[in-house]
C-alpha cells in the first residue's frame, strides 16, 4: 500500500494552549478515513497543517513523501474543503466552479454540472447570497469533481437536510467506485458516515485517542447489561470506556473482543451482550466524564 | 506557470473591481469636472486623474483578504498568488497609463473638450515624452497598489494589533524625523531637493519604493495562514 500521508509526533502549540498534540498516523491509498472527534478536538488543525496552511509547531509530517509547504506537486493532488471556506465576495457559484479547474488538474466538468443539478444550486447567484446548505454544497461539488488524489472534507454538510446529506453519501461512494482515491471525512455526524469509513482516527484534545480499521472496530466493544453486581464481576480485568449504573441495574461499554468463554460466562451470570455503534463509542472514548479507565482487578 | 495564469484569471474573474470601478470612479470625477468646467470661462486644473490612482490602493489592500484564503486553500502556493497578482496588476496598470494617454491625447486634440478643462494632462506629470508619461503613470498605480497589498499582507500576518502597531512605529518615525528637521532647521533644503526633482527621478524613487513594498508584502505573505 502507498503511504499517501505520514505524520510522526505532529504538534502545533498555540502559546501554552495544545491543539496538536504528539500525533503520529499514516493514511494509506484509496480509501475513506473517518476523523473524527469533538469540536476543537484538533481535526481541523490537523488537516490545515496537512495542506500547508497553518504552519506546524514540531513534528514530521510527509504528503505524497514530502513536505507540502510551498511544494506545487503535493498542492496539485489535494483539495480541502473547509467547513469555513471563504470565497471572494463578488464570486457567483458559476465563477467558483469556472475557476476551480484551473487549480485541480483531475477536475471533470460534467460530474460539476451532474452535481449542481443535483443540490440545486443556483449558479448566477452570489456565494455571499447562498444559504449555509447551499454553501456546503458547492463545498461537496468543488471536492467531489476535483477528484484529487486526496481529498479531504471538514465538515462537509453542515446545514445540508437529510436528502442533500444521503445524496453526498450516494455520490461520493459512486464517484469512488470509479475513481478511487484516498478520502478523509472530518466530522461529528458519526452515525451517518460509519457505513463509508474503512479507517477511523479518533482524536480528541490533540491527541489521538485511536487509529483502527472500522471493519475491526465495529465488533471490537460491547455493552454488557444486567445486575450491577453481576457486571461488576464481569468487569474485572477489561478495559472499560463506558459505566451507568441505573438503580440495581448497571450497563457497561467494555473495548475489546469478547471470547466465546467470555459471553458464555456472560449468558452464565444472566448479562445480556449487545453492539455499540462507531458513534456510542467515539462519544464514550472523549465524553466529558474521564476517557476510559481499567477496571480494578 | 500554470497556477500563475489560475491565479491572474481568478483575479480578473471578478471584473467588476478590477476593470471597470477604476474608470467608473474616474468618469464620475471627470463628469464633475465637466459640469464645473462647463459652467465657468476660465482653464480649469484638476486633480480628479488622482482617483483612480488612489483606487489602485484601495484595491491592494482589499484584495488580500478577498482572494488570499481563497486561493491558499484552493491549492495555490504562496509564491504562485503573490506572482499571479503582481501580474494582474502589472498588466491593469499596462492597460490602463496606455488608456490614459489616448485620453490625454484626445483632450489635447479637442483644444481641452472645448472648455479649457486640463484632466489628463496635468502640469508635470505629462510635461515629458510619451514614455515618461507611460512610466510615471504606470509606476504610481504599482507603487500604490503595492502599498495597499503591504498594509493587507501586515493585517493577514499579524492582524488589526500589528497594523496598529506598524502605523504606530511609522508615526514615530515620521514625527522624529519631522522634529529633526526643524531642530536642525533644514526645511528650506528639503523644500528645495523635493522641489528639484524631475518627473522621472521622481518615478525611479517610487520604483525603489515599490520594490520595498514588494519585498515586505511577500516576506509577509510567505508565513500568513489561510
Amino acid at each position: 500500500m502507498t503511504k499517501i500521508v505520514e505524520v510522526s509526533g505532529l504538534s502545533k502549540h498555540y502559546g501554552k494552549v495544545k491543539a496538536v498534540d504528539n500525533v503520529s498516523f499514516t493514511l494509506e491509498e484509496g480509501k475513506i478515513y473517518g476523523l473524527l472527534g469533538r469540536n476543537g478536538a484538533g481535526k481541523t488543525t490537523i488537516m490545515h497543517m496537512l495542506t500547508a496552511q497553518i504552519f506546524k509547531t514540531s513534528g514530521e509530517l510527509k504528503v505524497f513523501g514530502e513536505e507540502p509547504y510551498e511544494n506545487e506537486k503535493v498542492l496539485n493532488r489535494i483539495c480541502f474543503i473547509k467547513e469555513s471556506q471563504k470565497y471572494p465576495e463578488t464570486f457567483r457559484v458559476k465563477d467558483v466552479l469556472n475557476v476551480s479547474p484551473l487549480f485541480f488538474p483531475n477536475w471533470d466538468k460534467e460530474l460539476a454540472m451532474a452535481l449542481v443539478e443535483d443540490f440545486r444550486l443556483p449558479l448566477k447567484r452570489r456565494m455571499k447570497k447562498l444559504s449555509r446548505g447551499m454553501l456546503s454544497a458547492v463545498g461537496i461539488v468543488v471536492g467531489l469533481a476535483s477528484r484529487a488524489p486526496l481529498t479531504i472534507f471538514d465538515e462537509p454538510y453542515l446545514g445540508l437536510d437529510a436528502v442533500a446529506r444521503n445524496l453526498f453519501y450516494d455520490r461520493l461512494l459512486q464517484d469512488y467506485a470509479e475513481y478511487p482515491r484516498t478520502i478523509v471525512l472530518s466530522t461529528h455526524l458519526i452515525d451517518e458516515v460509519s457505513q463509508l469509513l474503512e479507517h477511523v482516527l479518533v482524536i480528541d484534545g490533540g491527541k489521538l485517542l485511536l487509529d483502527e480499521e472500522a471493519e475491526t472496530l465495529r465488533g471490537n466493544a460491547s455493552n454488557v447489561v444486567g445486575a450491577a453486581s453481576k457486571v461488576e464481576d464481569f468487569l474485572a480485568g477489561k478495559r472499560i470506556i463506558h459505566r451507568a449504573p441505573f438503580g440495581g441495574l448497571m450497563s457497561a461499554t467494555v473495548l475489546g473482543q469478547l471470547s466465546a468463554q467470555e459471553r458464555m460466562r456472560a449468558t452464565e451470570l444472566g448479562l445480556e451482550i449487545g453492539p455499540v455503534s462507531l458513534q456510542q463509542m467515539v462519544v464514550h472514548m472523549t465524553g466529558g466524564n474521564g476517557n476510559s479507565e481499567e477496571a480494578a482487578q | 506557470m500554470s497556477r500563475v495564469t489560475g491565479i491572474v484569471k481568478t483575479h480578473l474573474t471578478d471584473r467588476l473591481s478590477w476593470l471597470m470601478l477604476p474608470w467608473i470612479i474616474l468618469g464620475s470625477s471627470f463628469a464633475v469636472n465637466v459640469i464645473i468646467g462647463s459652467l465657468i470661462d476660465e482653464e480649469i486644473k484638476t486633480g480628479g486623474l488622482a482617483s483612480i490612482f488612489i483606487y489602485m490602493m484601495v484595491i491592494g489592500i482589499v484584495s488580500v483578504g478577498q482572494t488570499y484564503p481563497f486561493l491558499i486553500s484552493f491549492g495555490a502556493r504562496r509564491k504562485d498568488y503573490f506572482l499571479g497578482t503582481s501580474a494582474t496588476i502589472a498588466l491593469v496598470s499596462v492597460g490602463t497609463a496606455i488608456a490614459l494617454l489616448l485620453v490625454g491625447y484626445v483632450e489635447r486634440a479637442t483644444d481641452y473638450w472645448g472648455i479649457g478643462l486640463h484632466f489628463f494632462n496635468v502640469p508635470y506629470l505629462t510635461d515629458g515624452s510619451l514614455l515618461s508619461q507611460f512610466w510615471i503613470f504606470f509606476i504610481i498605480m504599482m507603487n500604490l497598489f503595492f502599498c495597499g497589498f503591504a498594509i493587507g499582507a501586515v493585517y493577514r500576518k499579524v492582524g488589526r494589533n500589528g497594523l496598529f502597531g506598524v502605523f504606530i512605529v511609522l508615526g514615530l518615525a515620521l514625527t522624529v524625523a519631522f522634529y529633526l528637521t526643524t531642530y536642525f532647521d533644514k526645511w528650506g533644503q528639503v523644500l528645495d531637493w523635493v522641489v528639484g526633482i524631475s518627473v522621472l527621478e521622481l518615478a525611479n524613487g517610487l520604483l525603489v519604493l515599490t520594490l520595498v513594498y514588494v519585498a515586505a508584502s511577500y516576506g509577509l505573505l510567505r508565513k500568513a495562514t489561510a
